[in-house]
C-alpha cells in the first residue's frame, strides 16, 4: 500500500515559486489499478516522479507498506527503487543495447551482472510480452508499441510490487494503446501487481482502471471509484476531462 | 623519369618515414592518455551540470572554469609556459617524448568537452529510466551513459585527433620531431620545397584515414537507424 500524505512540491522559477504539488495526500491499495488524471501542467508526472524519489518532494512523505521511503538514499534507495518499476512516456530504452540487454539491465543495476538466470527470466517476459523474437534486435528496429512492450518487460524484471506508468500510451496510436494496457490489465490479474496510471485521456482510465484521482493546478480535486467519478463527476476537471462541458457555451 | 622519384625516396624516404612514426606515437600516445583524464573531467562536468544526476553547482564552476584555461592557451604558449613541468615529469622538452605531457594538457580540457557533449546529447528518458532501474550513478554512467554516447565519442575522437595532428605539427617549431619538424626543418630553412610537398601530402593523408575510419567505427557500433538489420 502506498500512502501519500501531504505531500508538496514547489519549484523555483524565474517568475517565483511554481507550486507543482499542494498538499497532496492519496492511498493506493495494493492490486489496484489507480488512475491519476489531469490537464497538462496538473502535477501529476510530478506526483509520480515524487513516488519513485526521481522527484524529492518539498514537504510531505511516501509512506510504502508502512515504512517512510521520502528520506531513503544510496543503496536503500536503490532497493526501493527496484520495488517500484517505472515506464515512461518516450520508452526510455537503451538505444545501444539490444532488445534482451534492455530487459536484463535490472539486473545489471543490482548486481553489476546478468546471469543465465537473470537472461532466461528475460527471455520468459520477453515472450510473455509477445516480443521473444525480438530478443537480438535492437529497439529502434521496433515500432512504438513494441518498445513500450519492452519497456514493460524490463519493468518486470526485478518483480516490482508497483509499476508506475507516466503517460505510457500518450505516443502510441489507439491499436498500440490497447494492446499495451490490455498487457497491463493483464500482467495485474496474474501478479497482482499494483499499478499506477498517470494519463490525461479518460479512455485509458475508464479501460483499465478500478479508482481514479483528478489532479488540478497541484490539488486532488476529486477521487474515487472509476465508476462514481464517470457516473457523475463532481469537479470541473473531471466534467473536463470527460467531455462533459458544453465547449460552445 | 622514375629516377627522380628513386632519388627523392632515397635521399628522404627514411627521414619521411621516421617522420610519420614520430607523428602518429605522439598522436595515439597523447590521445590515449588525454582520453583517460578528459573522460573523467567529462563525465564530472556532466553529472555535476545544475539539473542533472548530481548537480554541484560549484565543482561545476570550478570545473569548468579550469577546463576553460586550459583551452584558451594557444598551444605553442602552453607548450613553453609548462616545460619546467615537462621536464620534471619525462626528462626532456625536445623530441617525441618532450612534447606529450603539453600536447595532453591541451587535449585532455578539448576532450572533456567533447565528452560532456556526448553524453548531453543522450536522451533523458534514458538515463531517467536507467536510474528508476535502482542503477548507482557509477553504474548508469558506465553500464548507461557511455555506451550510449559512445557513437557520438567515436566521432569526437576523429575532430581531437585531427585538431592534435595540427599541435604537433606546431610543435615542430620547438623540435618536436615529426612531420611537422620536417616540414619546418626542410621546407621552411632550407627551402626544399619537395619535402615540404610531400609532407603536406602526408598530412593530408593522415587526416583522411583517421576521418574515414572512425566513421566508419561510428557507423559500425551506431544501432540507432533503422537502415542497419
Amino acid at each position: 500500500m502506498i500512502e501519500i500524505q501531504h505531500l508538496t512540491k514547489t519549484f523555483s522559477t524565474a517568475a517565483g515559486q511554481a507550486h507543482a504539488l499542494d498538499d497532496v495526500s492519496l492511498t493506493i491499495e495494493d492490486g489496484d489499478i489507480m488512475g491519476i488524471i489531469g490537464m497538462s501542467g496538473a502535477g501529476k508526472s510530478t506526483l509520480v516522479r515524487c513516488i519513485n524519489l526521481l522527484e524529492r518532494p518539498t514537504s510531505g512523505k511516501i509512506v510504502v507498506d508502512g515504512q517512510d521511503v521520502t528520506g531513503l538514499t544510496g543503496a536503500a534507495l536503490r532497493a526501493y527503487r527496484r520495488r517500484v518499476a517505472m515506464i515512461f512516456q518516450n520508452f526510455g530504452l537503451l538505444a545501444q543495447k539490444t532488445v534482451l540487454d534492455n530487459v536484463c539491465f535490472p539486473y545489471k543495476a543490482a548486481s553489476g551482472r546478468v546471469t543465465a538466470e537473470n537472461r532466461k527470466r528475460a527471455l520468459e517476459l520477453l515472450e510473455m510480452v509477445g516480443l521473444a523474437e525480438k530478443a537480438s534486435s535492437y529497439p529502434s528496429q521496433l515500432s512504438g508499441g513494441q518498445q513500450q512492450r519492452v519497456a514493460i518487460a524490463r519493468a518486470l524484471a526485478c518483480d516490482p510490487e508497483y509499476i508506475l506508468c507516466d503517460e505510457a500510451t500518450s505516443a502510441l496510436d489507439p491499436a498500440s494503446t490497447n494492446s499495451v494496457l490490455k498487457l497491463l490489465r493483464d500482467i495485474n490479474r496474474t501478479t497482482g501487481v499494483t499499478i499506477i496510471v498517470i494519463t490525461h485521456a479518460m479512455g485509458v482510465v475508464e479501460k483499465i482502471c478500478r479508482n481514479v484521482a483528478v489532479l488540478e493546478h497541484g490539488r486532488v480535486v476529486e477521487q474515487g471509484s472509476v465508476a462514481d467519478v464517470f457516473a457523475a463527476p463532481q469537479s470541473q476537471a473531471a466534467k473536463v476531462l470527460l467531455e462533459r462541458v458544453d465547449w460552445d457555451a | 623519369m622514375p629516377s627522380v622519384v628513386t632519388e627523392f625516396i632515397e635521399e628522404y624516404g627514411e627521414l619521411l618515414g621516421q617522420g610519420v612514426v614520430d607523428t602518429l606515437v605522439m598522436l595515439i600516445v597523447s590521445t590515449a592518455i588525454a582520453y583517460v583524464i578528459g573522460t573523467v573531467l567529462g563525465v564530472v562536468l556532466y553529472l555535476t551540470a545544475p539539473g542533472s544526476l548530481r548537480p554541484m553547482r560549484a565543482l561545476n564552476a570550478v570545473l569548468g572554469w579550469v577546463v576553460n584555461i586550459g583551452r584558451s592557451l594557444p598551444f605553442i604558449i602552453l607548450l613553453i609556459s609548462i616545460m619546467p613541468f615537462t621536464d620534471a615529469l619525462v626528462g626532456t622538452t625536445s623530441g617525441v617524448r618532450g612534447v606529450i605531457p603539453p600536447l595532453v594538457v591541451s587535449t585532455a580540457p578539448f576532450v572533456a568537452r567533447m565528452i560532456e557533449q556526448s553524453l548531453a546529447e543522450v536522451p533523458r528518458a534514458s538515463v531517467e529510466a536507467a536510474e528508476a532501474c535502482g542503477a548507482s550513478i557509477p553504474r548508469v554512467v558506465i553500464s548507461a551513459l557511455l555506451p550510449e554516447a559512445l557513437p557520438s565519442i567515436v566521432r569526437g575522437v576523429s575532430i581531437t585527433l585531427i585538431a592534435e595532428l595540427g599541435y604537433t605539427a606546431i610543435a615542430g617549431a620547438v623540435g618536436a620531431g615529426g612531420l611537422g619538424d620536417i616540414a619546418i626543418r626542410y621546407g621552411y630553412y632550407r627551402y626544399e620545397d619537395e619535402v615540404m610537398i610531400v609532407t603536406v601530402v602526408l598530412l593530408i593523408v593522415l587526416v583522411q584515414i583517421i576521418q574515414s575510419a572512425c566513421d566508419f567505427i561510428a557507423r559500425k557500433i551506431d544501432h540507432r537507424s533503422q537502415a542497419e538489420a
